[in-house]
Parts: C-alpha cells; structure tokens; sequence
C-alpha cells in the first residue's frame, strides 16, 4: 500500500525530519511516496543506515521517491501504479 | 532514475566544515584589530600595507575560509560530489589555508620578503590542494547541472587567481620584474571577487534561495548562462586590457551589468517568497544584495577603489558568508544529531530544531553591531580619523560576537550527542 507525503513546501530542516519520522512508522510491506522540492542527497546515507531501499526520479520542477523496507517487496517503479 | 547505491558516509563529519567556519571569525576579528589600530591607513589608499593585510586577512582568512568549509560541506548536499579522504583533506587545506593568510598578512605589514612569499607557498598548498580534491568531487558529478557548472567555473576562477596571487609576491619580493604591476593586481582582485566569489555566489544562492526561502526556482533561462557567461566576460576583460583599453572597458561593464542581473532577479525572488518568514538571515543577505549592486555600480562608476572595498569586501563579503552560516551550522548541527539519534534509536528525545541552536534574537543583534561597524566604516571613507578606528572595534565586537553565537550551537550540539552517548552507555551496561 502507498503512503504519500509532499514535503516540497517545507523550510529545511522540516523535510528530512518529516520523512525520517514517516519511513520509521512505515507498516510492513508498505511503502512511502515522497513528493521534494529537490533530490535529497543527505537522505539516502540515512535511508541505507535504517534498512531502507529506494527508487527516486526527477519530476516537472521538483524529485519523486518511494522508499521501501529492504527486506519487502520493492515498491514500484516511476510509471507503475 | 536513482537507486540509492550511495556510501555511508555520504556527508563529511561536522569537524569537516566547522574548523573553517570556526577560524573564519577569528581572521575577521584580527582585521578588525588592525584597522582598530591602523585605521586611518587602511582608508588612505589600498596600496597601503594595512589595507592590502586588511583585505587578504578579510578575502582569505574569512571569507575564502567559510567558502571552502561551505562547499566542502554543500558539494555532497547540493550535487551529490563527495570529495575524497575529505577529513584529511580539510585538516590540510586548512591548516595552510590558516598559516598562510597570517604569513601573508605579516608579510605585507612588516615588508619582510620571506614572511609574504613563506605565506604565499602556504596559500598555493592550501588551495591547489582544494582545487584539485573539489575538482576530482566535481568531475564525477554526471550531466550539465547549473550549479555544478559553476561552482567547476569558480574553481577555475580561484587558480587564476592563486597563481596571479603567487606572481604578484613573486614580484613584490623583487625576484621577479613585472610591466604593468597595477593591472595584474586589478586582474587579480577581478578573478578573486568576480570570479572566484561572484561565480560561486551565483551557483550557490541561486541553489539556496529555493531551499532555504521557499522562493521560485532562480529562472532557469538565466541559471543556464549566468555562470559561463560571467566567466567568458571576465575571460574577455582580463586579456582585452593588455591591448585595447576601450574594448576592455566595454566588456567589463557587461560584466558589471551581468551581476547586476543576477542580484536583482535574486532580491525580487526573494521579496516575492512564498512564506514570508521574518528571518535574522534575511537581513544579512538583504544587504550583501544591496552592498553588490553598490559595488558593481561604484566599479561601472569608476570609483575609487576604497568604496568598492567598503561596498564589496565589508559589506557583501561578511554579510553574505555570515547569514549562510546563520542557516548552514545550525541544519549540520541538527542533521548530525539526526544521525546520531537514529543509531540510538532513542527517538522519545525531541531534538532541537534550527533556532534552538542559534536563536534569532542572537542573529540579530550580532546583524545589528555589524550594521554599526559597516556605518562607522562608511563613515571612515570622508573621515577617516577617527571612524575608521570606531569602525574598527565595532567590527572587532561583531565579529567575536558572531563566533560566540557559532560556538553556542556547537557547545549545544555536544551537549545534545553528549545525552545519547550517557544513555547508550547506560543502555549497554543494563543489556
């Protein structure tokens, strides 16, 4: 099941506070949609740290994620809904 | 499409970019003293030794100190470059970067041909090293991106200017003889100011604007070009002055006009964001806009150098490095402390957020004593006795006032991981 949050209207450094509370509290086998008003570089060392896994493209005038548990099924790719 | 194959130790450990932005004050506060003592002659002309030690304490010892720590730390964060054994690195470039501005300083005050070439070698170490491990971070960075573009422009900017730097001592230790001395210093102070920090500026503030303001994306008709374009000019400027004085001039006021563009579509950016947000850091960064477009108009102008110094140099150059460290050390303090907290897993503790680190009250009162520092040395240009003195100590308390607000967040950044490390002491003691 996808969970969605759009962080991309946030003053830094509310966006990776929010998505690092949002990945913890993520439920198993689920996965979490991240609407940024850039990519995210910081985040990635963090995500690996916790056990995460992630997809992430560039869309319109911001960048788009889905971050799983690496454990789970991946989420799907840009393009699959 | 990214799949997240990214080392660990993606961002640099804080000592990385602290012990830059840490010493940068104390360079300040030492210029300050010296004008405190020398003032009147620091105002006299920039061909004083006071005002060339006054300026290279300033554009080396401050400002080229929080540049380096700055993009050492951004080059990960903004285009995900990370430069390589960066904590060696940074200890080394440091250290030089820090021997070298006070041998240099020495050396223009005392005359002694050693100290300023000593100091000069110490500099060329310092920053061919950073040239060359931003220049190798920067080279795997994939795509034509803007910003990576131009911070690879102001790199190149900064070796022209190092290496005019190194012959211009060459010369003024008697070694070398050079035709047209005057020039070459020009050339060097327009690769250092323009290039090296006003391309830089340009890479960068268009990058953070977004991110920190919540203002639109700087147009990207204008990112594309700004950089390369400001760097083709001064390109064009430095060699045309060898052989037509008026071509030279006309391209130099494009270069002018070209800032001026830059600096005016950031200011309106900025007084349209979409969060007005009253912010400490918008005061500094306010008015390094204001003191760059008076620079620009004074160098168009022809003024004399003394008001593009007090326009550039005291103004832009502190306001703007000083309100970027405003947002910069308190988001590492709180984003190391985030990676700190998520190998405790301890998350009951709330940490502090960006004010808890360096309130706004303190911003702003240290924006106040450097707005009072900035008017006595405005004042100094007609006057220089006794305001360049007045000037002087007010900076001097400006900036010791603004390294104790860095230290604040630092000391409560310890405290804070200090906390996590009892509690993991004692969580392991009770396993």
């Amino acid at each position: 099941m996808e969970h969605f949050v759009d962080v991309s209207q946030l003053q830094p450094p509310a966006p990776l506070g929010i998505v690092l509370d949002r990945v913890r509290q993520l439920p198993r086998g689920d996965y979490l949609h991240i609407r940024h008003s850039r990519e995210p570089f910081p985040l990635y060392a963090m995500l690996a740290d916790m056990g995460f896994a992630w997809i992430g493209a560039h869309r319109g005038d911001g960048f788009e994620m889905r971050v799983w548990r690496r454990d789970d099924e991946p989420a799907p790719p840009f393009g699959v809904n | 499409m990214n799949t997240g194959g990214l080392s660990l130790d993606q961002a640099p450990p804080l000592g990385v970019p602290l012990r830059f932005f840490v010493t940068a004050p104390l360079f300040l506060a030492l210029a300050a003293l010296l004008l405190l003592v020398r003032g009147p002659e620091v105002f006299a002309s920039r061909w004083t030794p006071a005002a060339l030690a006054v300026t290279h304490l300033i554009t080396i010892g401050f400002l080229a100190q929080i540049m380096i720590g700055a993009l050492l730390q951004l080059l990960p964060v903004l285009v995900g470059a990370k430069v390589p054994a960066v904590s060696g690195f940074a200890a080394m470039v440091h250290s030089a970067l820090t021997i070298g501005a006070v041998m240099l300083a020495g050396g223009f005050l005392s005359g002694q041909a050693g100290a300023l070439a000593l100091g000069a070698g110490f500099l060329g170490l310092g920053f061919l090293a950073f040239i060359a491990a931003a220049g190798a971070a920067l080279w795997r960075v994939p795509g034509a991106r803007h910003t990576a573009w131009a911070m690879r422009l102001a790199l190149a900017a900064l070796l022209v200017t190092a290496v005019l730097g190194g012959v211009l001592v060459w010369a003024m230790t008697g070694e070398l003889r050079l035709a047209g001395f005057q020039r070459w210093v020009d050339v060097h102070l327009a690769w250092g100011l323009a290039g090296w920090g006003g391309l830089l500026l340009i890479g960068v503030a268009s990058e953070l604007a977004p991110m920190f303001y919540m203002t639109q994306r700087y147009p990207a008709a204008l990112r594309g070009w700004l950089a390369p374009a400001g760097f083709a000019l001064l390109a064009l400027w430095s060699l045309l002055g060898v052989f037509d004085a008026r071509a030279s001039a006309a391209v130099g006021f494009l270069l002018g006009a070209l800032f001026l563009l830059f600096v005016g579509v950031l200011q309106w950016l900025l007084a349209r964001r979409k969060r007005p947000v009253k912010d400490a850091t918008l005061f500094f960064v306010g008015f390094a806009n204001l003191t760059l477009a008076l620079g620009v108009l004074a160098w168009l102008a022809g003024a004399s150098g003394i008001w593009i110094g007090l326009f550039l140099l005291a103004g832009t150059a502190l306001a703007f490095p000083m309100g970027m460290l405003y947002k910069i050390v308190p988001f590492l303090c709180w984003f190391h402390l985030q990676g700190i907290q998520l190998r405790s897993e301890l998350f009951d503790r709330p940490l502090p957020w960006m004010k808890g680190f360096i309130s706004e009250a303190q911003a702003r009162w240290q924006f106040a004593s450097f707005i009072a520092a900035w008017l006595a040395l405005a004042l100094a240009v007609p006057w220089p006795e006794p305001f360049a003195r007045i000037g002087g100590g007010l900076l001097l308390l400006s900036a010791l006032f603004f390294l104790a607000n860095l230290l604040g967040a630092v000391r409560r950044f310890r405290r804070e991981a200090a906390w996590f490390e009892r509690q993991g002491a004692a969580q392991s003691v009770d396993g």
